[in-house]
């Protein structure tokens, strides 16, 4: 009946136009998009999935591809709220991270990050590597060397995680433990190792594929002077955050809101300020001084509860909004076009990483009943591997656009996979409290 | 990024007002005369740093900028337009409120008369606007100045002794049925096809109006009517607000007026836990919207000539006849003869609805316009000079207070 009481006012609006007052678009869709994700996030959970699925049906349904509610200018006008969820939601994954209870299970943490980087990687790489053109169109003018070098960048993307699916399951299914700990542990650390990675990728793919041939060093200096920068600057407003939830802990979603807006824009204006002076490519990325900021506030002083019960109270709105928008940008075109090379890297990734899991589990000598559920987590995938991709085609505009279009296309499905494995999961292992 | 520091700027004000201002703020603590007290503990103040934030002065708030932070704006006005409407339910309604009702919103509507039709020829004459822009300016200033804002009271009120302080119950009841009238008022200045661009009519715009509040808050009853979590219903909550507020800004409606149908709907046919729950998470965010209306309507505010400020003068004295003469019109048989005269006095304090009123006027018609200018400033003048005397008009109308039994 809601449902179709918000179909009813939408076609009113459509069919009566006075000139809009300034904002009203975006407002409304706002409103619009998170009562639609929450009708579509219940339905689809009486069918046993996660209610991120739902989210990202009901923006797939709203999106430029079907109903065209979200169109892209329409898109662009809410950017500005996605980047402000991305930033809360990174706040809120960084506060996830107790060390205290993280401490007794590091050793796992590392042997599943470094596993599951290095497997994924290597043969998603050799997969893509082998394959060739026949799953790559674009790369059939490449030398063995060239061929190498993108298949290794494809390696690296599908590294990538997605902290923020990873984080909104787990709230939805009420998980505690020391499972859904790890998990949110490797899949936060895996991002930075992922940055790392793809910065090194880049400028050895650059120095093979361009006509000049050298080595650019200077690029993956930057990107660690970028994640150093952005993890002490986290830290600071981790600092400040703490001191002032710890004197006035009221409002503080407010405040949080307030520091993601900041944290966001003071990010993107440091990167263009330096580009313009020093004709240095520095990104700050909001995602880690964000994660850097909630770590820190969780972990030092005594405003850690209070500030994660806040960003608890708050959080629903802000992965709806994500989670729906997310869906709008799915392309579906792009998947049309490239599905045979999506879905062979998505198997792929899938398999690794499933593979890698168990095996750095074992390693670790975890003897936990989840020890061979923990692959199922990490196929989640979004945000930071779409940022990579784009990083790609404004490095390599002659192939940049093909390669973006099969990977975009390969994420889309492992942010649609993704979240029912991870629940199922967290079911299995007996963590979730909600079903 | 000039739009997202603004936008950070304002929250982190309002962070703070809804913090330091208003009554938190002991009155031993501040220093000064009486009337700086009353700016700060009203929280009037933040109409300066508004200003002084707005391109006059320091242009960090500058036009562009502002029109950057309109769906801000207007959550805010869909969150007071709720807040005000799921206060309305009926079945909860004692005998005080039932006696108190028709009376408030008698006098309210002898001030709004009162404003409105001097004010139609005293646009006409000194702005020389065309009849549906007077009107329109004349309504909007009637709907403002009806209402009675509640911080003077809550000021002065506590500290009522005897039987000042039956009256002071009767002076927050008739300030918190009141803004009835602002609301409807205004909502129905909404509905001129002036400010469609001359398209449709009035019936075609009240029946939107009034049928937009009606259906969000059946969706609202609908989402909410089974078990959610506190969360959940934040999210219903900010998807009304947002949703609301965006389809009256589209089809130039007033958010204030649909939501407050919208609020008015959900007290009624929802249920009592979810009802409450609703209200608390409403009053949660209630002072810091406030204090974004007030920073926003002040950065807004391009101070207009003289000219202006001798109808800001018009306004209060108009404002101040109709409290009296509504209020002696109105309680007749429910307060004393001699109370009843000066009763008026004690609800002279403006600021609340008036406020998001203007703010209002302001996001559904262009800003520069000769009327919005001149209703702002009438207005908010006429905030900040009711504010500087109104505490202490309370406390003298409670001095002498005998109240009269209801029979």
């Amino acid at each position: 009946m809601a449902l179709a009481m918000l179909a009813a006012l939408f076609a009113v609006t459509t069919w009566i136009d006075t000139g809009p007052a300034p904002g009203a678009t975006p407002t409304f869709i706002a409103g619009l998009v998170l009562l639609l994700g929450h009708i579509a996030g219940h339905a689809i959970a009486a069918i046993g999935l996660p209610r991120i699925s739902g989210y990202l049906a009901a923006g797939l349904l709203l999106g430029p591809d079907l109903l065209g509610v979200i169109s892209t200018p329409v898109a662009g006008q809410l950017h500005f709220l996605n980047e402000l969820a991305v930033a809360f939601i990174a706040l809120a994954a960084g506060a996830e991270l107790h060390v205290a209870q993280l401490r007794a299970r590091l050793g796992l943490i590392g042997w599943l990050v470094v596993s599951t980087t290095l497997v994924t990687c290597l043969s998603v790489g050799l997969i893509v590597f082998v394959a060739g053109p026949a799953l790559l169109p674009f790369a059939a003018g490449l030398t063995t060397v060239q061929m190498a070098a993108v298949a290794a960048l494809i390696g690296v993307v599908a590294v990538a995680r997605s902290p923020s699916s990873a984080l909104a399951v787990i709230r939805e299914c009420d998980a505690h433990g020391p499972f859904s700990e790890t998990v949110l542990g490797v899949t936060v650390a895996i991002d930075v190792v992922t940055i790392v990675l793809f910065a090194i990728a880049l400028s050895t793919c650059q120095a093979l594929l361009s006509p000049n041939g050298a080595l650019d060093l200077g690029f993956a200096l930057m990107v660690l002077v970028e994640i150093a920068a952005g993890i002490v600057s986290g830290a600071a407003i981790g600092m400040i955050l703490s001191f002032y939830i710890r004197r006035w802990p009221d409002n503080i979603a407010l405040l949080l809101l307030g520091t993601a807006l900041v944290v966001t824009e003071i990010a993107h204006g440091t990167a263009r300020y330096v580009q313009d002076t020093h004709e240095l490519p520095l990104h700050l990325e909001p995602l880690l001084i964000c994660v850097a900021a909630g770590f820190v506030v969780r972990n030092v002083g005594s405003s850690g509860a209070a500030f994660s019960e806040a960003v608890e109270r708050v959080s629903l709105p802000v992965f709806v909004l994500f989670f729906t928008l997310a869906g709008a940008s799915l392309d579906l075109q792009a998947l049309r076009r490239t599905w045979v090379a999506a879905l062979t890297l998505v198997a792929a990734r899938s398999s690794s990483i499933l593979a890698a899991s168990w095996a750095g589990a074992a390693i670790a000598g975890d003897q936990s009943s989840g020890r061979r559920l923990f692959g199922f987590t990490f196929l989640t995938q979004a945000g930071i591997s779409v940022g990579l991709a784009l990083e790609v085609v404004r490095r390599f505009p002659e192939w940049g656009e093909e390669f973006a279009t099969i990977v975009v296309a390969a994420i889309s499905v492992n942010q649609v996979v993704g979240p029912v494995a991870m629940k199922y999961a967290l079911q299995r292992v007996g963590e979730a409290k909600r079903t | 990024m000039k739009l997202v520091l603004a936008a950070a700027l304002v929250t982190a004000l309002a962070l703070a007002g809804s913090r330091f201002s208003f009554l938190h703020l002991p009155l031993a603590g501040v220093r000064g005369s009486l009337w700086v007290r009353n700016i700060l503990l009203t929280g009037t103040e933040f109409i300066f740093i508004g200003l002084l934030l707005g391109s006059p002065f320091l242009g960090i708030l500058d036009d562009m900028t502002l029109v950057g932070l309109a769906p801000i704006l207007g959550m805010g006005l869909s969150w007071i337009g709720l807040l005000f409407g799921i206060q309305w339910q009926v079945r909860r309604w004692d005998g005080v409120v039932r006696s108190g009702l028709l009376p408030a919103l008698v006098q309210a509507g002898v001030v709004a008369v009162i404003i409105t039709v001097p004010f139609y020829f005293l646009l006409r004459w000194s702005l020389d606007l065309s009849h549906a822009w007077c009107l329109v300016g004349a309504l909007t200033l009637g709907a403002a100045g009806s209402d009675t804002a509640q911080s003077a009271l809550a000021l002065v009120g506590r500290s009522a002794r005897g039987e000042g302080r039956a009256l002071a119950r009767l002076l927050r009841l008739v300030a918190d049925l009141d803004g009835l009238v602002a609301v409807v008022v205004f909502g129905a200045v909404c509905w001129l096809p002036v400010l469609h661009g001359d398209t449709g009519s009035v019936g075609l715009w009240a029946a939107l109006s009034v049928g937009l509040g009606v259906v969000m808050g059946l969706v609202v009853v609908a989402l909410t009517s089974y078990q959610l979590a506190e969360e959940e219903l934040l999210l219903v909550l900010l998807g009304t607000v947002f949703s609301g507020g965006g389809l009256a800004l589209y089809l130039s409606l007033s958010p204030l007026f649909v939501n407050a149908v919208t609020g008015a709907v959900v007290a009624n046919l929802s249920q009592e836990r979810v009802l409450r729950s609703l209200q608390s998470l409403l009053v949660r965010g209630d002072r810091s919207v406030y204090v974004l209306f007030l920073l926003l309507a002040g950065a807004q505010w391009h101070p207009s000539g003289w000219s202006v400020l001798l109808l800001a003068g018009a306004y209060l004295m108009l404002r101040t006849t109709g409290k009296l003469a509504g209020n002696w019109l109105a309680f007749r048989g429910v307060v004393a003869p001699a109370v009843r005269g000066h009763m008026g006095l004690g609800l002279l304090s403006h600021g609340g609805l008036a406020i998001a009123v203007v703010v209002n006027l302001q996001q559904i018609h262009d800003g520069g316009s000769p009327v919005v200018d001149a209703v702002t400033t009438i207005v908010l003048v006429g905030v900040i000079v009711s504010e500087l005397f109104s505490p202490a008009l309370v406390w003298r109308v409670l001095g002498g207070a005998r109240p009269m039994p209801s029979s």
